[in-house]
């Protein structure tokens, strides 16, 4: 009887957990280790948009959600929430970060050179190679992980010195923490930058996307992007004085708009939009420093406002966690609201007919 | 029917680390404070996904204590899959004795309906959210609506409401119909049917409104005045059943489930504690 | 006296304290030698009885919309004060309209005033019905029983001599002169003692101008409220108005009684202006 199932709440949810992981065993488990290896970017995704550095916890969350990425996400981001704080480490300047990968498109060649680095920009996509197996593999890169010693200043360096690029004024005493209050409008550029930074990859793309195709400055130009380890130093709790605690890869882009006056002054200089992740996710960083671009430099697009161009857009729409969360709370029971909505509807569709009937 | 169970031992009492708690009584107090106004809170991710009720258990993991008593519903309902996974969760992380006893509870988290036994002085409501912001339809910019709200400016609702009666005979808002607090401001009282809306006048208890995913809190304190935005010349029309009644334990005057069956439909109250409470009556009597 | 501004002005840009001084009617510029800000009202001082229709005329840049915004406060003053019939403080006294919190300025948006604007893009919502724009207004004014807003705005629809049935339609349905024609019904519903038109028919059919307007001068011999009417036509300054202001360079250069105005201009700008007409 039908209202029995509806009371035996407990029992289905037990079930259908049990199913669940039953469904993910896999014959051989899978191991973390070849997640972290095999499934890095994965990890890197996972870590970046659970805003937790952890690429254990993240192959845990991968495999428990069975690779379902923004589930994977989720278990990062709950377990970050019951972390305590202890305190900031000291800003990282991308100048300092260790060079794994280092491009620009700006310019033919820069100091330091084009170091390609690992990249699968031009790997040709099928299944089945043009070349054999082999012949690709016949290179030994040791452990394709490890932190170099190259260190490069921004490509972007030079146009800086000369002061050619707009420097956005720092209104802010300290940067915003998105985790201990959230922002009203008008938005603090450091929080649009969290929330982008812990943002998920497929809605930054689409937003970006809408900016690069014309709803906004068109065609930006990559700057400086690179991939490598940045060290983080924190002050030591009893002396005082800084020390290195670990280290993490990252991602970071920068990316050139075109000039406009620069607010500060009136002169003319290039408009940069930057973006920053955990771990490898170019995409992400390529997104994430467009839409900087679209919402700090406005006002010199032909085409108009943007979705990219407005805080209001980006700030609530690119988390992962809330969107997945509510995009699939509609499965939850909405029989009432239902009904709610069928009585309002057969009132007002009895007063149509009615007057359809008049008239 | 109360039971109690074991805390697990990995977690602090109520899952949250002190900060994250007090943060959240503030804004809880703030909201009290002001009836009616949606105030922003930080809102820590949870377990339970966004949108699943992060909001209202923020609230309720805040306020919790080890004497509390725990009841939770959906749709009006403790045996709903969301309800029990939601109890679990707080009584793994508190210890507290959880009911299905309406007036046994001292806190009651709820989705979408208000309970239909009347609560009293001592008792705290905690709804779950989803749309903090009643202005969310007329006006979706977060600087814009905080304007209205400060000027008392409500002109758009109203509009909506003037359209909607002139086109269709009455507002076409079923759930969510928005709510103004001692005549000043305005207010989502979450996805509760119409039917529920006197509930909320002058209640005797604490209503407590938790948004996790949109990071509101707002507040109706105990004896409050509340009104549904409505035409002085027009009633207020609740959902109404055609004289239905129960086919459980006989309630004509209760939001009742409409359920489809091969053998046809039927009407069962929404509020299944009620109900057998009302059975146990009958019951007894005989 | 139901509207006086006292030494009004309007300064876009950074402003060097000698704007004023340098800009305005004798040096014949609206922008600041010193430090380019622009001078768009430069110490405009007026006063508007009640019942009362005045007219501002000027050539295009004088500032005649920008002193309607002002005055309806859609846009910020730089200096000096207005004041309105029955605002006071406790002790009976006028009080700049311009230092009141958000709930009263509302008000005197909502009941006392009323703007109708050349683009009736910036007058109606065309979101709502002509029906809500109205019914907007109305509600604005606190009426909060739906058969006397229904009648209102049907009331209010029926005098712009609009057909009945269309008041459920939207703004983008109807012509320009009938959006013009909505927002003069808006404006009115909620019993304004003071209606401020910018350019209200410019744009439209002269025969479509000359039916608005004396729509207008009907509805303001009925209702008895005052008007401020901008226009760059003297057509339209002559039909509706009692005085009439002549504004250059942000600045009032004269002021007097529409016929002599217009018939017997003292100020060199203004003898150029009227003998401009075609």
């Amino acid at each position: 009887m039908s209202y029995v199932a509806i009371k035996g709440g407990t029992e289905a949810i037990r079930a259908s957990k049990d199913f669940f992981h039953a469904r993910l065993q896999a014959e051989d488990g899978l191991a973390e280790k070849a997640i972290i290896k095999g499934l890095c970017f994965s990890c890197d995704r996972v870590m970046g948009e659970g805003a937790l550095y952890t690429e254990k916890l993240a192959a845990e969350a991968i495999r428990k959600s069975g690779g379902d990425l923004l589930e994977a996400a989720f278990y990062v981001r709950a377990h970050r929430s019951t972390c305590q704080r202890i305190g900031s480490v000291k800003p990282i300047q991308t100048d300092t970060v260790h060079l794994l990968r280092r491009i620009s498109s700006a310019f033919k060649d820069i100091s330091g050179g084009q170091v390609l680095g690992p990249s699968c920009d031009y790997v040709i996509r099928l299944f089945s190679s043009l070349r054999s197996n082999q012949e690709n593999q016949a290179r030994d890169f040791e452990d394709g992980q490890h932190e170099t010693d190259s260190l490069a200043a921004s490509a972007l360096h030079s146009l800086r010195e000369d002061d050619r690029i707009v420097v956005l004024e720092n209104t802010e005493a300290a940067p915003f923490d998105v985790t201990r209050a959230f922002p009203l409008p008008p938005y603090p550029r450091s929080a649009l930058m969290q929330v982008m930074a812990r943002g998920e990859t497929g809605a930054m793309l689409a937003f970006a996307y809408t900016s690069m195709r014309g709803y906004g400055d068109v065609h930006p130009t990559i700057g400086d992007l690179r991939l490598g380890t940045a060290e983080l130093r924190f002050p030591h709790p009893f002396t005082g004085k800084e020390t290195k605690i670990g280290t993490i890869r990252i991602t970071a882009c920068e990316t050139v708009g075109t000039f406009h006056p620069d607010p500060k002054d009136g002169r003319l200089r290039l408009a940069v939009g930057f973006g920053f992740c955990f771990g490898f996710n170019e995409t992400k960083a390529i997104a994430m420093s467009i839409l900087d671009l679209a919402m700090h430099h406005q006002g010199y697009s032909v085409g108009g406002q943007s979705i990219a161009a407005q805080p209001e857009m980006i700030i609530h729409h690119v988390d992962a966690i809330e969107s997945m969360g509510f995009a699939n709370h509609f499965k939850l029971p909405h029989y009432v609201t239902f009904q709610a909505h069928q009585q309002v509807f057969n009132k007002a569709k009895a007063n149509d007919d009615k007057e359809e009937d008049n008239e | 029917m109360t039971r109690k169970r074991i805390m697990s031992n990995s977690v602090t009492f109520g899952f949250f680390d002190e900060d994250a708690k007090k943060e959240i009584r503030r804004a809880m107090l703030k909201a009290v404070a002001l009836p009616g106004y949606i105030v922003p809170f930080a809102s820590r991710e949870m377990p339970i996904a966004r949108g699943w009720g992060t909001g209202g258990l923020q609230v309720t993991l805040s306020l919790i204590t080890e004497e509390d008593t725990l009841k939770v519903i959906d749709q009006g309902c403790d045996g709903s899959v969301n309800a029990v996974n939601i109890r679990d969760f707080i009584v793994s992380v508190t210890g507290v004795d959880e009911t299905e006893v309406t007036p046994d509870a001292t806190i009651i988290q709820t989705r979408h309906r208000v309970p239909e036994y009347p609560l009293t002085k001592g008792q705290t409501l905690v709804y779950q959210v989803p749309y903090p912001e009643v202005l969310t339809t007329v006006e979706p910019d977060t600087a814009k609506q905080k304007q209205m709200h400060a000027n008392v400016d409500y002109a758009k609702l109203w509009v909506l409401l003037y359209e909607d009666t002139s086109q269709f005979g009455d507002s076409r808002i079923s759930s969510r119909y928005p709510v103004q607090i001692n005549n000043h401001f305005v207010m989502d009282p979450s996805p509760i049917p119409k039917f529920d809306i006197p509930k909320l006048h002058n209640n005797p208890a604490l209503q407590l409104f938790g948004a996790g995913r949109e990071k509101r809190i707002y507040a109706i304190p105990p004896y409050t005045e509340v009104k549904p935005l409505k035409f002085a010349d027009r009633d207020f029309a609740i959902e109404d059943f055609a004289g239905r009644c129960c086919e459980r334990c006989g309630a004509a005057d209760v939001f009742l489930d409409e359920v489809h069956h091969e053998d046809g439909t039927h009407f069962f109250c929404s509020d299944t504690y009620h109900c057998d409470s009302r059975r146990q009556e009958v019951a007894d009597a005989a | 006296m139901l509207l006086e501004l006292n030494r009004v002005s309007k300064i876009y840009g950074t402003g060097c304290g000698r704007c004023l001084e340098l800009t305005g009617e004798d040096s014949d510029r609206a922008i600041c030698p010193v430090c380019s800000s622009v001078v768009a009202i430069n110490g405009v001082s007026l006063a508007v009885e009640e019942n009362e229709i005045l007219g501002v005329v000027g050539e295009s840049g004088s500032g005649k919309s920008t002193l309607l915004q002002l005055i309806y406060q859609d846009l910020a003053v730089s200096e000096g004060e207005i004041f309105f019939n029955g605002i006071t403080d406790r002790s009976g006294r006028k009080k700049n309209i311009l230092d009141l919190p958000p709930a009263p300025t509302a008000w005197i948006r909502n009941h006392e005033m009323s703007m109708i604007y050349q683009n009736p893009h910036l007058g109606l919502n065309f979101n709502f019905s002509a029906g809500g724009n109205i019914a907007e207004k109305i509600l604005g004014s606190g009426e909060r029983c739906y058969t006397e807003i229904r009648q209102r705005a049907l009331h209010f629809f029926g005098k712009i001599e609009m057909p009945l049935s269309r008041i459920d339609d939207y703004p983008e349905t109807f012509s320009g002169g009938q959006q013009q024609r909505i927002q003069i019904a808006k404006a009115l519903s909620s019993s304004p003692r003071l209606l401020l038109l910018d350019e209200p028919t410019t744009g439209l059919d002269v025969s479509v101008q000359a039916r608005i307007l004396d729509l207008i001068k009907a509805l303001q011999y009925e209702m008895g409220f005052s008007m401020i009417v901008v226009s760059h036509d003297l057509g339209v300054i002559n039909h509706l108005t009692d005085v009439t202001l002549v504004m250059k360079n942000g600045s009032l250069v004269e002021y007097g009684l529409t016929d002599q105005i217009l018939e017997d201009p003292q100020h060199a700008y203004t003898q150029l202006l009227v003998s401009s007409k075609l």
